[in-house]
C-alpha cells in the first residue's frame, strides 16, 4: 500500500447539510466514530449517560461522489472538526478523504483549494446494537412545530409529557412555574400524519430533548414515534435518503 | 458506707454545677490549674451523666480523645499569656463579626500573644496536614477583641473599626497592640461553620502597624461601583483564598458604595461559598460538555471521609452527611444521624437546611468542574467518624472535598459499578445513603437506552 494513498473519499456540493449532520451528532457526543462501507457512511453512538442515542445513515446516494473499497472507521474530535467545517463557505464544495497514513483530509474547493489534514482518532468502545422497538404512536410533522412545542415546555419544567389519543398529539408540562399544553392534530394542520394504535403517554427529560430538536435545522420534516413508558424515536429525513435518528429513554415515575 | 454516701453527694453536687473534676487531669500542673476551687474555669458538657462517670479517662462516649481535655490543654498552654489587659501580637490577619443582637453586633480583630508570621493561624486552606490538636492549639491562642458596631449605621470616625478593617484587608500578618477594658475571658467558640476561636475581651483601643494590602483586594475595595458579587468573583479568579475573601466581605469592604455593610462572620462564609459556586455553576459549568464516564473520588480529613460520585448527566448536586454516634454533632450513643440537601438542574429556591457545608462542597465541586471544562451530576457523601471530636468549621468540608478532587478518580462504565465501589468505601450501609439520596432517585427514574437493547448472548 502506498503511504498517503486515499482509502476513502466523498464529496458534497452542499456544505451546509454536512455541517448540520455534524452539529446534530455533537449535541450528544464529543468524539464520533463514523463507519464507512462500500454502501455508505454511518454512525451510532450513545451519550455518556446512555439516555440518548443517535444514528446517522448516509447511503452512497446521499453524496455527489463516494468511493470506499473496504470498511474503515473514521474517528474524529467533533469540536475540532466543527471548527474546521466553519471555515468553509456556502459556495465551497466539500471533500473528505482518509489516507493510508491515518489522516483525515478536509478539502474546501471553490476557486482556491484549501485542505486541512488532521489525525484520525482510535475510538475504543463496543459495538452498540440498535434498539428494536415497536411503537404505538407514529406522527409526521414539521420539525419547526415540534421544536416550538419543546421550547414552550422548557419554560415551565425540566420534563415534558408527550401523549397521543385518537387524532390529537399533546405535548404538555407542569411544575412549580405553571402549566403549558400544546395540542397538535391533522385537522388543525399542525400534523402531517398521525397514527395511534393505542392511546399512549410518556415523559421525557427536556434537558436532552432541547438539544435533540436542534437537529431540526438539518431537516424540515420530522417523524416522531413512541409508546407508553418507552423510548421516543425522532427521525429527521435528509435529502437523497439520508437520515438522522435519535432515541431518548423515558422517565418513569 | 460512709464513702459511698460521700461519693453520691459529690456526684449530685457535680451534676448541679457541672464543674471541672480533677480526675480528668494527667499531669500535676494541670491538676493545680484545674483545681475545683478555681472559679475562673468551668466546663460544660451536654452529656452530663456520661461525662461525670467518665471524667475524661474512660472514653465512655466512644471518642478516642476527650474533647473537653483537648480544649483545656490548649487553653492552659496560653492562659497566662492572654489573660492580660494589654496584648501585643501579630494578627494572622483575622477578624470576627458577631451575629448576636444584629444589627448591633460585636466586631474586632483576632490577635495571638505572639509577634511574627502568624499567617497560618487564620488560613484554613493550609490546615489539611495538621491534627485536630494542632488546630485547636493555634486557634485558642487567638484572642477575640470586640467592640459594639451597628452594621447598618457605620460610624466611620470609629478608629477601632478603621483598624479592624485594615487588618481584614491586609494580605500579611498585622502587628497590633490592644488595650482591653478587662482581661480576656468568656467562652471558647466552637461551631460547625466558623473555625474555633479563643477567649474574648472588650477593646478600648487598638493600634495596628505593618499593614500590607494586596493590590487586587485594594482595587475592589476602592471600586465603589463594583457589585459585591462581581467583587467576590474578581477576588476568586485572581486566586485570593476563600478564607481571605470571606474576611474582606465580613468587614463591609465590598459592593456598591452606599450598599456596603458588615456581614457577620458566620454569614459571610456561606455567602462567599454560595455566591461564587452559583456563578461558576450558571456561567461556566452548565455550558460545559458532560464527563464521559462515571467517576468516584475520595478523601479523608480529620476524621471525615468524603466520597464524590460524578454521573455523566447535566448538573444536579447533592450533599449528604452521615454522623456516627459520638461525633461532634451526634451525641446519641447508638444511632447514626443522616441528612442532606439536593438541587436539580435549575438550582434551589430555598436555603439548604444542612447549612454552610452544602455550599462549601458546592464551591469545591464547581471550581473543579470549571477547571476540567466539564459538567456532571454530583453526589457527595461525608461520613464523620468518632475521631472528629470537635466541630472545626465549614472549611473542613471545603478542603476535604477539594482534597478529593486533587486525587485521581476511579472511572466506571455503569452507575451500578460506581455505586458498588462507593458503597464499599463507606461505613454506612448503602440502603441508608442511597435511600436518602434525592439525586439517585431522580437518576433512577430516568431510564437508559441500554435498558431497551437486548444484549447478544
Amino acid at each position: 500500500m502506498i503511504l498517503g494513498a486515499c482509502m476513502f473519499r466523498f464529496s458534497l456540493s452542499e456544505i451546509k447539510i454536512w455541517r448540520s449532520v455534524v452539529d446534530a451528532i455533537s449535541e450528544i457526543i464529543d468524539e464520533a466514530n463514523f463507519v464507512a462501507t462500500p454502501e455508505g457512511l454511518s454512525l451510532r453512538a450513545m451519550d455518556p449517560s446512555h439516555v440518548a442515542m443517535v444514528e446517522v445513515e448516509l447511503p452512497k446516494s446521499f453524496f455527489d461522489e463516494y468511493e470506499c473499497e473496504e470498511n474503515i472507521n473514521i474517528g474524529v474530535n467533533l469540536d475540532e472538526f466543527r471548527k474546521i467545517l466553519r471555515r468553509g463557505s456556502a459556495k465551497d464544495k466539500l471533500s473528505l478523504e482518509v489516507t493510508s497514513d491515518r489522516k483525515l483530509k478536509i478539502i474546501f474547493s471553490n476557486k482556491a483549494e484549501r485542505s486541512f489534514s488532521i489525525p484520525l482518532l482510535d475510538i475504543a468502545g463496543e459495538e452498540i446494537a440498535s434498539p428494536s422497538l415497536e411503537f404505538d404512536v407514529y406522527g409526521r410533522l414539521a420539525s419547526e412545530v415540534f421544536e416550538d412545542a419543546i421550547k414552550d415546555a422548557s419554560l415551565i419544567s425540566d420534563y415534558v409529557k408527550i401523549s397521543a389519543d385518537g387524532d390529537v398529539l399533546k405535548i404538555s408540562a407542569s411544575g412549580e412555574r405553571g402549566d403549558v399544553e400544546v395540542k397538535l392534530s391533522e385537522a388543525s394542520g399542525s400534523l402531517i400524519e398521525l397514527n395511534v394504535k393505542e392511546p399512549s403517554s410518556s415523559t421525557y427529560s427536556l434537558n436532552y430533548l432541547e438539544d435533540l430538536v436542534k437537529a431540526s435545522r438539518a431537516s424540515e420534516i420530522l417523524v416522531l414515534e413512541f409508546s407508553t413508558d418507552m423510548p421516543l424515536k425522532l427521525s429527521f429525513e435528509l435529502p437523497n435518503e439520508g437520515r438522522i435518528t435519535y432515541y431518548l429513554a423515558p422517565r418513569v415515575e | 458506707m460512709k464513702e459511698d454516701n460521700e461519693k453520691r453527694k459529690f456526684v449530685k453536687k457535680v451534676k448541679r454545677k457541672i464543674p471541672w473534676i480533677e480526675h480528668m487531669i494527667e499531669s500535676y500542673e494541670d491538676a493545680l490549674d484545674l483545681n475545683i476551687l478555681d472559679r475562673e474555669i468551668s466546663v460544660r458538657s451536654r452529656n452530663i451523666n456520661l461525662c461525670i462517670y467518665c471524667r475524661g479517662g474512660r472514653n465512655l462516649c466512644g471518642k478516642p480523645l476527650c474533647p473537653i481535655i483537648l480544649k483545656l490543654r490548649s487553653y492552659l498552654k496560653v492562659r497566662d499569656d492572654i489573660r492580660k489587659e494589654i496584648l501585643e501580637g501579630s494578627s494572622p490577619p483575622a477578624v470576627f463579626v458577631g451575629r448576636y443582637g444584629y444589627p448591633n453586633v460585636q466586631v474586632g480583630p483576632l490577635i495571638p500573644p505572639i509577634m511574627g508570621n502568624t499567617e497560618i493561624y487564620d488560613h484554613p486552606e493550609r490546615w489539611i496536614n495538621m491534627s485536630i490538636e494542632e488546630i485547636i492549639d493555634i486557634r485558642l491562642q487567638l484572642v477575640r477583641g470586640r467592640f459594639p458596631v451597628n452594621v447598618k449605621k457605620i460610624d466611620n470616625s470609629n478608629k477601632n473599626l478603621e483598624a479592624t478593617r485594615e487588618v481584614a484587608l491586609s494580605s500579611k500578618p498585622v502587628d497590633a497592640e490592644v488595650e482591653f477594658t478587662k482581661p480576656p475571658g468568656g467562652r471558647i467558640l466552637l461551631d460547625d461553620e466558623i473555625q474555633p476561636m479563643g477567649l474574648s475581651a472588650p477593646i478600648s483601643k487598638v493600634i495596628v502597624s505593618s499593614v500590607k494590602a494586596n493590590p487586587i483586594i485594594e482595587r475592589v475595595y476602592y471600586d465603589y461601583d463594583l457589585k459585591a458579587s462581581e467583587a467576590l468573583m474578581k477576588l476568586f479568579t485572581n486566586n485570593i483564598p476563600v478564607s481571605s475573601i470571606q474576611r474582606v466581605l465580613s468587614v463591609g469592604a465590598l459592593g456598591v458604595g452606599i450598599e456596603r455593610k458588615m456581614v457577620p462572620t458566620r454569614w459571610s462564609i456561606t455567602a462567599v461559598d454560595s455566591t461564587i459556586s452559583r456563578r461558576l455553576r450558571d456561567e461556566i459549568v452548565k455550558r460545559n460538555p458532560l464527563i464521559n464516564e462515571y467517576r468516584v473520588y475520595e478523601s479523608n480529613l480529620l476524621g471525615n471521609r468524603f466520597i464524590v460520585i460524578m454521573i455523566p448527566e447535566k448538573w444536579q448536586y447533592e450533599f449528604i452527611e452521615v454522623w456516627y454516634p459520638g461525633t461532634a454533632w451526634n451525641r446519641d450513643q447508638n444511632m447514626i444521624a443522616i441528612g442532606g440537601d439536593y438541587e436539580p438542574y435549575w438550582g434551589r429556591t430555598t436555603y439548604a437546611e444542612i447549612g454552610g457545608c452544602y455550599y462549601a462542597a458546592r464551591l469545591a465541586t464547581t471550581e473543579y468542574l470549571e477547571r476540567e471544562g466539564r459538567q456532571a451530576a454530583t453526589l457527595i457523601i461525608r461520613e464523620a467518624y468518632p475521631e472528629y471530636i470537635l466541630p472545626l468549621g465549614v472549611w473542613v468540608v471545603r478542603e476535604g472535598v477539594r482534597k478529593a478532587y486533587r486525587g485521581k478518580p476511579l472511572k466506571f462504565d455503569t452507575l451500578e459499578e460506581a455505586l458498588n465501589y462507593a458503597s464499599n468505601r463507606l461505613k454506612v450501609k448503602s440502603i441508608h445513603w442511597m435511600g436518602e439520596s434525592k439525586l439517585l432517585r431522580e437518576i433512577f427514574k430516568q431510564k437508559r437506552i441500554t435498558d431497551y437493547i437486548t444484549r447478544k448472548p
